[in-house]
């Protein structure tokens, strides 16, 4: 391996001898003048090879060959959105690496384990996904198991009965935490109790689930016809090959295209809830309102307000709460962009003595907002930030997809990220402020505070 | 495989450099070789204080975080029992603030009682929502207290109580900065969309001229062989009972260390480890159920905790996690669970080097270790583990008179 094995004339390299106190060397620095800035003035997005499946399965394919890693995705509609009763997305979704015909959930988990790879499930909102990440070496075996898990799911009833005592035990926990409780009854004020992205998860959703409900919504909804796969990593063509061979054939590709169902949330009222929780120490915050998702024309705009308030590190409320005040570890504020529509928020947990300075100095941080206008150096801070951050995002081969991904699903393309650069740097103080007094009103807010 | 290049200032600052040509950022990774082991014991929780506290700002650059921020950068640190990092992730072509600011702060930072009164706020609440606001919150703190009689271990990175770090004074601050935070207690690592060479005259430009200190000199008391089994309740406002169980075991450097990890991998890799498979899902005694060791770079604990079921008691509880570890020590696991080890350890090594993050410090890590190329013979370190080797740790950690026990009891338990 490589220690210095280039010339350095400059650098005295003594690894021998380390002397103990170093001499100053003979050359100064000018430390008082930052060095020069080169401002990110646009993004190279790498363009995905949009194809399909031999199926038909839409595939979006990021080529990346520096690791042997295979990254599969799919992505059906089989969210919270599409469930006939409370719970069952998730639990389906849980119960695909529980048993299929040929092998027990022990050997799945053994089978996904020994090779190394990972096999990641999981419910959302709109989506249910399952992720393989494997060694190109190994991908054979694992494109094989996925497609077992997808296809041939037997949903055993023991199986269940173990994941609902499970969930059971995890929700008691959670009840006891204030931040678990405070985001439950942010997402049920929003929304409303009976929305598929508001509801809270009550032990009773979990005790009258029947097995065959599950099984249903499987057949139903993890099924080929309803697929989209996002591919990345190492994809030669025997790897291509393979993931045809095993996700692109027709024999999962016989449900027909699954509707979408229709939900609207219950009005919102602004209004304030505080619950007292003997013994806390700490109270959570959260103030929130429904907004809009990233389709929405003001959407990069707000992104930009809401940086400038709690979106970062930087932000007027971490400098105000965390670091004038040393009220909090940390304070976020953030818009939600759901397929279905958006929410902006504030979360922060603050010391008990002290939150009732905290929510006033929350609400003058948004007052602000509306009456003064941003100063250049500070807009110039936020979008230089910003710019950052949007590059990072397209950079590295997953978050690239998950970037890709976040678009695709609003059917909205990389156009979007072109957009958004235009957006942040031209925004005026004055826009910024007209938003603020248009979305961030405290009289539109839901105020929730919990451990109070 | 991990390319990389090394190479040392004369004022002893170490530096790695892992070039990643298409990459339009880049990692700026400095790792200090100072943690909570480090401190006094009356004033647990420093190390990690004073991490905060480099973020204060320093003689020419007033605000640390809106220099990082204007350069399209995200900056950040954690400090754990035996180092403290700090990391920026920033687009490549401005890397020259990273070795600015750095340079800056490990020259000059500037910390006055404004700050550390700010700072000292802020991680008490730091502590309260993490470790007091939380059902189990303070289970680990007293895990250790009762396994470590003189090891500094026995504190939690956070510190054993926030008083401690309430009391903290300016004096302290500034000694603490001028004995560890030098450069030649430092190594410094770049990963990303640069030039070796860049590099090389960067950090001869910024940090050649930052005076060393080879004053401290790290003697740690060694904690002497436990002989009894402890054990201790806690009664709390917790929904379920629970087990926290500590072995005393090797190092990060022992050549055990291998099968340490290997036996954590075995019990709790995953959805087919055996305390999961067997206690969780096929007998269903807890809710949840681990066993793993963080791989400390001195004598370490290996850690077994678990949630009961509610009509589980302690005793039942204890008695089926002893079954599994005693078939470790009478039985050699099979080839295949070996192997399942090894294939886990190659393909989280592959997967880490898609991170630049993760692959910062991990150069920097091994490098602390004290040899940087064993970050590519890891794998080899693993595939010379044996069976007999395992069954030995084994046989070797889980004995009673190893072991310390904490039975976190619920006051009232709840119905389900």
């Amino acid at each position: 391996m490589a220690y210095c094995q280039f010339k350095c004339t400059f650098a005295p390299y003594f690894l021998q001898y380390i002397p103990k106190y170093s001499m100053k060397t003979q050359f100064s620095v000018d430390r008082r003048h930052a060095p020069v800035l080169r401002p990110i003035t646009h993004l190279n997005i790498v363009a995905p090879q949009h194809t399909q499946l031999d199926n038909g399965i839409p595939a979006i394919v990021v080529n990346r060959p520096e690791q042997d890693i295979v990254m599969v995705k799919l992505l059906f509609p089989a969210g919270n959105w599409y469930e006939p009763q409370r719970q069952v997305a998730s639990l389906a979704n849980r119960m695909l690496t529980e048993g299929t015909q040929h092998l027990s959930s022990a050997e799945i988990a053994h089978r996904i384990e020994y090779y190394g790879a990972y096999f990641q499930t999981a419910a959302k909102n709109n989506h249910g996904e399952t992720t393989l990440y494997t060694l190109g070496k190994h991908s054979e075996p694992l494109l094989s198991l996925a497609k077992t898990v997808l296809t041939e799911a037997t949903f055993p009833v023991t199986e269940l009965q173990k994941l609902l005592q499970l969930s059971q035990q995890r929700l008691l926990i959670n009840r006891q935490k204030n931040e678990f409780i405070a985001d439950e009854l942010v997402s049920e004020k929003l929304w409303g109790s009976t929305h598929p992205y508001g509801y809270k998860i009550e032990l009773d959703d979990l005790k009258s689930i029947e097995i065959d409900q599950l099984h249903q919504f499987y057949t139903q909804h993890y099924n080929a016809n309803n697929a989209v796969a996002y591919i990345a990593g190492n994809i030669t063509e025997t790897n291509w090959r393979l993931i045809n061979q095993y996700l692109g054939q027709q024999d999962w590709a016989n449900s027909p295209r699954i509707a979408d169902p229709t939900h609207t949330p219950t009005p919102f009222v602004p209004q304030k809830v505080h619950i007292p929780r003997n013994d806390s120490i700490q109270v959570s915050i959260r103030i929130a309102r429904p907004l809009f998702n990233k389709t929405h024309p003001d959407y990069q705009a707000m992104f930009v307000v809401n940086t400038i308030l709690g979106g970062f590190y930087g932000s007027r409320l971490m400098n105000n709460l965390r670091e004038d005040n040393s009220y909090t570890y940390g304070i976020y504020s953030y818009l939600q962009s759901y397929l279905h529509g958006g929410t902006f928020g504030i979360s922060t947990e603050v010391g008990k003595d002290v939150y009732k300075d905290a929510v006033q100095q929350i609400y003058a941080e948004m007052e602000l907002l509306q009456t003064e206008l941003v100063d250049d150096d500070e807009l110039n801070l936020v979008r230089n930030y910003l710019m950052g951050t949007l590059l990072s995002q397209m950079s590295g081969t997953f978050k690239l997809v998950g970037s890709l991904q976040g678009l695709y699903v609003y059917g909205l393309t990389t156009d979007y990220y072109e957009q958004f650069v235009h957006t942040i740097q031209n925004i005026t103080p004055k826009q910024i402020r007209t938003l603020a007094q248009q979305y961030l009103q405290s009289k539109d807010m839901v105020e929730i505070l919990v451990g109070v | 495989m991990i390319n990389y290049q090394k190479f040392q200032l004369s004022n002893g600052l170490r530096v790695i450099v892992s070039e990643e040509a298409d990459n339009p950022l880049a990692v700026f990774n400095l790792l200090y070789d100072v943690g909570a082991r480090d401190e006094n014991p009356d004033r647990t929780g420093f190390a990690h204080l004073f991490e905060h506290l480099m973020f204060s700002g320093s003689e020419n650059a007033e605000s640390y975080d809106e220099e990082v921020h204007n350069a399209g950068g995200n900056a950040n640190a954690f400090t754990s029992s035996d180092l403290t990092n700090f990391y920026i992730t920033l687009p490549a072509n401005n890397i020259e603030t990273a070795f600015w600011l750095e340079s800056d702060r490990m020259l000059a930072v500037t910390i006055n009682e404004e700050s550390l009164q700010r700072e000292k706020g802020v991680v008490v609440e730091e502590f309260k929502e993490h470790y007091l606001n939380q059902p189990y919150g303070d289970a680990y703190q007293k895990l250790l207290s009762l396994s470590y009689n003189v090891h500094p271990y026995q504190w939690q990175v956070i510190g054993k109580e926030p008083a401690h770090i309430e009391n903290a004074t300016l004096e302290e601050v500034q000694q603490f900065f001028t004995t560890h935070y030098r450069p030649n207690r430092a190594i410094l690592s770049v990963v990303g969309g640069v030039k070796a060479e860049e590099v090389m005259v960067l950090a001869e430009k910024w940090f050649g001229d930052i005076p060393s200190n080879y004053t401290y000199q790290r003697q740690l008391p060694t904690e002497p062989p436990q002989n009894t089994y402890k054990t201790d309740t806690v009664i709390a406002d917790v929904p379920v009972n629970a087990i926290y169980m500590a072995f005393h075991c090797c190092s990060r450097l022992d050549p055990e260390y291998y099968a340490t990890e290997v036996i954590g991998e075995i019990l709790s890799g995953g959805a087919s480890g055996r305390l999961y498979r067997r206690l969780v899902k096929d007998n269903p005694l807890f809710s949840s159920l681990n066993g793993f060791t963080y791989g400390h770079f001195d004598k370490d604990l290996f850690y077994v905790e678990g949630k009961l079921h509610q009509n589980v008691s302690f005793e039942q509880a204890l008695a089926a996690i002893w079954e599994q570890l005693e078939l470790l020590k009478t039985e050699r696991i099979s080839s295949e669970e070996l192997q399942k080890c090894i294939n886990k350890v190659e393909s989280s090594i592959v997967f880490a080097e898609v991170n630049p993050q993760d692959k910062a410090f991990s150069l920097a890590y091994y490098e602390l270790l004290g040899d940087i190329d064993s970050i590519n013979t890891e794998l080899t370190a693993y595939e010379n583990v044996t069976d007999v080797a395992v069954q030995q740790t084994a046989q070797q950690l889980f004995r009673p008179e190893n072991c310390s026990v904490l039975c976190y009891q619920a006051k009232t338990p709840q119905e389900q």
